[in-house]
């Protein structure tokens, strides 16, 4: 089996985002999702390679460097059963995601759960809470380009909502 | 759609996607799963986001409900209570009945709650069986931090575990078609039980055994109500099993079972151990002096096959020199919790060290009671090679002559020794911030430390002071 995450921005509207994964497509987005304006994310599954056993994850778009450290861990981690190799490469794994962009990271939690790699998962979904926590709503929203389609009322009504939540 | 504003946001409920907003396009699990990573407040203000967000974390996995800030702020000014008792009570309603997802992992309640609020918690619990909790933790300590009379503790819901009782006349307009057999009416969602000034029967026990047949690990601190308990059977999932101050105890009795590791903090009691071939972990701290009722040979069945045994010795006792310890041929790590008084030498527990051939990590952990230093000699034990210990941890350093000795001993003996650590930090947990005076001592004990170890350690050996 062989993936690979391509990463484009299209300047050409499309409905859907749509994944390839080994030759089946599926329209892999099952949030209530209204269609987005302007641009679109293709995240295709390159299945050219699908002959092959192993499973390089090339992630263009983004520095070799993340893709030779997450091949990095994938082979460490499956290489000895012994408790302090596994250690050390998820500790390498660690350091390496907390150097990236975030948006780097959050292509990459998409692509674990795809693959259905749990540790990585767990890493990668980790990091970006951590990436989350002791920020406010405002900076959330900056880091990840979340719009706030709230109206000034909505926002109130969940802020009265929830009081204990945002008061210190 | 094209004429549509560029980005919707003004519109409730359109949810208008930036371009470069990758997170808010993944599915619903993924993002659930982020958010049951953080602090509950924190999970909540994310509803804040976009109308994507708004009601993602009302699924979220994980429910702390972790009042510790306003825990310390009660240790400091008991009065407090009055009010924020509600406020906590509150909270946990408001939440659990927003909770949308179908289950949960884990729910931990800690605060200063007792039978007063006992509508409350049951309904709590009754929640989380509800949505198949694996790990339930209930923490009413008294001002979060002290045993409260049992009489005034919370009794432990059995009723909503012991599904068969369910079946009475109590809820006559509930139809169970009699063919539902015992075995579905399980609870096989629940693996650890944590509570704290809980009050928990033998009765309780025998029934939380059978009617949660995944549940592994069991810990019960400050119970009323138990004085003869008793754990026996093949089939039981427990791995883990922990009694901590049940002053009411009288008897343990643990047999024909997996158990892997035991603790038991509390006064002398009866403790009877038999066929129990995975115990592999102990701790045990019995009476003030913490072998009272001959813990050795309690356990003695275990001894064996042991890998890690941890004692808490309040107050060593003058004796302890004189007491033979049986061999631990086996035991991987030792841990000792020890009172520290006045300058009372530490050398006696190296013949604990010596007992266990294959001892790779020794741990004393020094409480300050009253230490005190005293000018004396630095006295030498015979020698002893300790071919396998690797790693010396000296917890709560004071820098009396008793602690120097101790660390001497090890760095001279000890022919394998890679690591030696030292803390010189107060051992006891306490709500109330740390005051100058402590702060102080801490730092007059790190630079004692520093003086007094560093010259002396060999080649070879990491010396690490935190």
């Amino acid at each position: 089996m062989s993936q690979t995450v391509v990463l484009e921005q299209n300047a050409v509207e499309t409905q859907s985002i749509t994944l390839k994964f080994d030759g089946c497509s599926s329209d892999a987005n099952p949030s209530p999702i209204v269609n987005p304006e302007n641009q679109s994310i293709t995240i295709k599954f390159d299945d050219q390679a699908s002959n092959h056993h192993t499973i390089p994850v090339s992630i263009p778009n983004v520095d070799s460097e993340t893709e030779a450290a997450v091949n990095e861990f994938l082979r460490k981690h499956g290489s000895s059963d012994e408790e302090s190799v596994r250690t050390d490469a998820m500790n390498d794994l660690w350091s390496f995601i907390e150097r990236q962009e975030i948006g780097t990271v959050v292509v990459l939690v998409k692509f674990a759960s795809d693959v259905k790699n749990f540790e990585l998962l767990e890493i990668f979904c980790q990091r970006v809470a951590d990436v989350i926590a002791k920020k406010t709503v405002e900076e959330v929203r900056e880091i990840f380009n979340i719009a706030n389609d709230f109206t000034p009322e909505e926002e109130q009504a969940i802020r009265d909502e929830h009081r204990w939540a945002f008061e210190d | 759609m094209r004429k549509r504003a560029r980005v919707a946001r003004n519109k409730g409920g359109n949810h208008g996607f930036n371009s470069n907003d990758f997170i808010s396009r993944m599915p619903d699990d993924i993002l659930i799963s982020i958010l049951s990573r953080l602090p509950l407040k924190e999970a909540a203000t994310t509803s804040n986001l976009s109308t994507r967000w708004r009601y993602l974390w009302c699924q979220t996995y994980c429910l702390d409900f972790d009042a510790n800030e306003k825990l310390d702020k009660i240790a400091v000014d008991s009065k407090l209570r009055v009010v924020e008792r509600p406020k906590y009570i509150n909270w946990v309603n408001r939440v659990t009945r927003q909770h949308k997802g179908p289950t949960i992992d884990d729910l931990r309640i800690c605060f200063d709650l007792d039978k007063t609020s006992k509508c409350a918690i049951d309904k709590w619990v009754e929640f989380a069986v509800s949505k198949r909790v694996q790990k339930l933790e209930l923490d009413l300590l008294e001002n979060g931090e002290m045993l409260r009379q049992t009489p005034r503790n919370y009794v432990f819901p059995i009723k909503i575990f012991d599904r068969s009782s369910g079946l009475t006349a109590k809820r006559p307009a509930l139809t169970f078609p009699k063919t539902v057999s015992v075995k579905e009416m399980e609870i096989k969602s629940l693996r650890s039980l944590l509570l704290k000034c809980v009050n928990v029967s033998e009765d309780t026990i025998a029934k939380l055994l059978i009617n949660c047949p995944a549940l592994q690990h069991l810990s019960i601190h400050g119970s009323g109500d138990l004085v003869n308990v008793k754990i026996s059977g093949k089939y039981l999932a427990l791995k883990y099993f922990e009694i901590v101050f049940c002053f009411g105890v009288k008897s343990i009795e643990i047999t024909d079972s997996n158990l892997e590791s035991f603790s038991y903090l509390g006064p002398g009691i009866t403790i009877t151990f038999n066929n129990l071939p995975k115990l592999e972990e102990i701790s045990i701290g019995e009476g003030y002096s913490g072998f009272e009722n001959n813990v050795f040979g309690q356990i003695s069945c275990c001894i064996s096959h042991l890998q890690i045994l941890t004692l808490d010795i309040y107050r060593p006792e003058e004796n302890i020199k004189f007491l033979s310890f049986p061999e631990l041929p086996n035991l991987k790590q030792l841990i000792l919790k020890v009172g520290a008084w006045d300058d009372d030498s530490l050398l006696e527990f190296t013949s604990l060290a010596k007992a266990c051939p294959k001892l790779q990590r020794f741990v004393i952990q020094l409480i300050w009671m009253s230490p005190a230093k005293r000018r004396r000699k630095i006295r030498q034990v015979g020698e002893h090679p300790h071919k396998h210990l690797q790693l010396v941890e000296i917890v709560g350093y004071y820098g009396r002559t008793s602690d120097v000795e101790l660390a001497v001993y090890f760095i001279e003996n000890a022919i394998s020794l890679q690591k030696i650590i030292i803390d010189p930090r107060y051992q006891v947990l306490e709500r109330t911030p740390i005051g100058n005076e402590q702060m102080k001592k801490e730092k007059a004990a790190r630079s004692c430390a520093k003086k007094q170890l560093e010259p002396r350690t060999t080649q070879g050996v990491e010396l690490v002071i935190l």
